[in-house]
């Protein structure tokens, strides 16, 4: 169905973290990077610290949360159909100044081990 | 309900009273539903014809997939309310409540949205060709893949709102206010944006063939590259707007304040910047060539690379410019 990245991010400035509107203009810039469609953006500043936005793409949707306080990151964006996530990813991990990310990539729709297996045997047994 | 069960006023509202809420595809034609109470009521894919519904209560209603059509809705209360894939073509909402309506790929060509608040409504793939707006409140509304070709959008507040892909060919948008709106690859060939306040609105990739800008405030707009060939810029203010890459070709630019803006390998071939404020401006690698700049201020601009061949450069303020071999002026 599509890729679905799971990012962890660390050593950022707390001051960007911090910054919703930098936030909100880190994500536009990933989103014309991956080639995605905004439909809808929300950004939320928490107290006392502490953004989370969600954006809404025609191709899936992009989600972050920052705890500024350990300079961390966590976001994760899903393009089902075209688009270029890891590339979204690495603008958006420039903006915000990461020093250290891990990424996990998984690929989504498509059925999982044991049912896999749960039809291999159907078919067998046939 | 049973399906398309033909309902008149009295036995809907009877019913509505004893705590029906269903009424899913039934057929509704000739009624007086002035001003009623109708909140949460389910009319998807119903048939609504020559129903009066001016100032009725819809609130968080479900209308999705109705037959609306011509209906008058004026001043009606449709705050929450579904809409989406509704035929709402040619109906009267003026002055309506829309405030986080869902209206996701509904028609509504040729509609009268005059002074409507739309704050927040979903309109994504909606059809808007030739319908009208003026004045209506589409703050943080998303538009994305809207048709709204020939639509009347004067003074409409569109601050903040999402536009991408959205088709706004020959719109009128004068002295639309649209700060911060996304509008990344819109459309909006011929479009007259006169008097428009664009402050720091994305446009990136934008269509603007032809588009009129007169007087319009794009300052630190992203026009990263727009296509603006033909455009008529006169008396704009775009202060520190971004433009790189973008094509200005014959574009008429008279008297524009184009302090500090980027301009890099921008083209402005046979470009009237006639008493145009380029002072700071970044024109490195622009292409100038036949551009008239009779009277512009090019105080503190950059012009490394730039290509002046054929420029017009009759009165020109020249003072610590760089020039297109790196020579600063004194």
């Amino acid at each position: 169905m599509g890729t679905h990245l799971v990012v962890d991010a660390w050593q950022a400035p707390a001051e960007l973290l911090n910054d919703p509107d930098i936030i909100r203009r880190a994500l536009l810039e990933a989103i014309a990077a991956g080639e995605a469609t905004l439909i809808d953006i929300c950004v939320h500043q928490f107290s006392p610290h502490g953004v989370t936005a969600t954006v809404t793409l025609a191709e899936s949707h992009i989600a972050i949360h920052t705890w500024p306080e350990y300079g961390y990151f966590a976001a994760d964006l899903f393009f089902c159909g075209k688009g270029k996530p890891a590339l979204a990813m690495e603008v958006l991990g420039n903006a915000l100044q990461a020093k250290e990310m891990t990424m996990k990539e998984i690929q989504r729709g498509f059925p999982s081990t044991a049912e896999m297996q749960r039809r291999l045997e159907a078919s067998v047994s046939l | 309900m049973s399906i398309s069960k033909l309902f008149d006023t009295e036995e809907l509202l009877k019913q509505y009273k004893q705590g029906q809420r269903n009424f899913k595809s039934i057929k509704l034609i000739a009624a007086n539903l002035r001003q009623a109470n109708l909140n949460r009521i389910n009319l998807s894919q119903a048939v609504i014809e020559q129903v009066n519904f001016t100032g009725v209560k819809l609130i968080n209603a479900n209308l999705s997939g109705a037959n609306l059509h011509e209906g008058k809705l004026e001043k009606a209360q449709l705050i929450e309310t579904n809409l989406s894939q509704a035929n709402l073509t040619r109906a009267c909402l003026s002055q309506a409540d829309l405030s986080g309506a869902i209206a996701s790929s509904a028609l509504l060509s040729q509609a009268d949205l005059d002074r409507a608040t739309m704050i927040g409504c979903s309109l994504v793939g909606t059809q808007l060709q030739k319908a009208t707006l003026q004045g209506a409140n589409l703050t943080g509304a998303t538009l994305a893949g809207a048709i709204l070709t020939g639509a009347n959008l004067t003074s409409a507040i569109l601050t903040r709102a999402i536009l991408t892909n959205a088709n706004l060919d020959l719109v009128k948008l004068k002295d639309a206010i649209l700060i911060r709106a996304y509008l990344h690859r819109v459309s909006l060939r011929q479009a007259d944006l006169a008097g428009a306040d664009l402050q720091f609105a994305d446009l990136r990739g934008a269509d603007l063939r032809e588009a009129n800008l007169k007087r319009a405030n794009l300052e630190g707009a992203n026009l990263k590259d727009v296509d603006l060939r033909g455009a008529n810029l006169s008396q704009a203010n775009l202060e520190g707007a971004e433009l790189t890459n973008a094509n200005l070709q014959e574009v008429v630019l008279k008297g524009t304040n184009l302090t500090g803006t980027n301009l890099l390998n921008a083209n402005l071939d046979k470009a009237n910047l006639s008493q145009a404020n380029l002072c700071q401006a970044g024109l490195l690698f622009t292409n100038l060539t036949g551009a008239n700049l009779k009277e512009a201020d090019l105080t503190q601009a950059n012009l490394i690379g730039a290509n002046l061949s054929q420029t017009n450069l009759l009165k020109v303020l020249w003072e610590q410019t760089i020039m297109p071999n790196g020579r600063k002026l004194e």
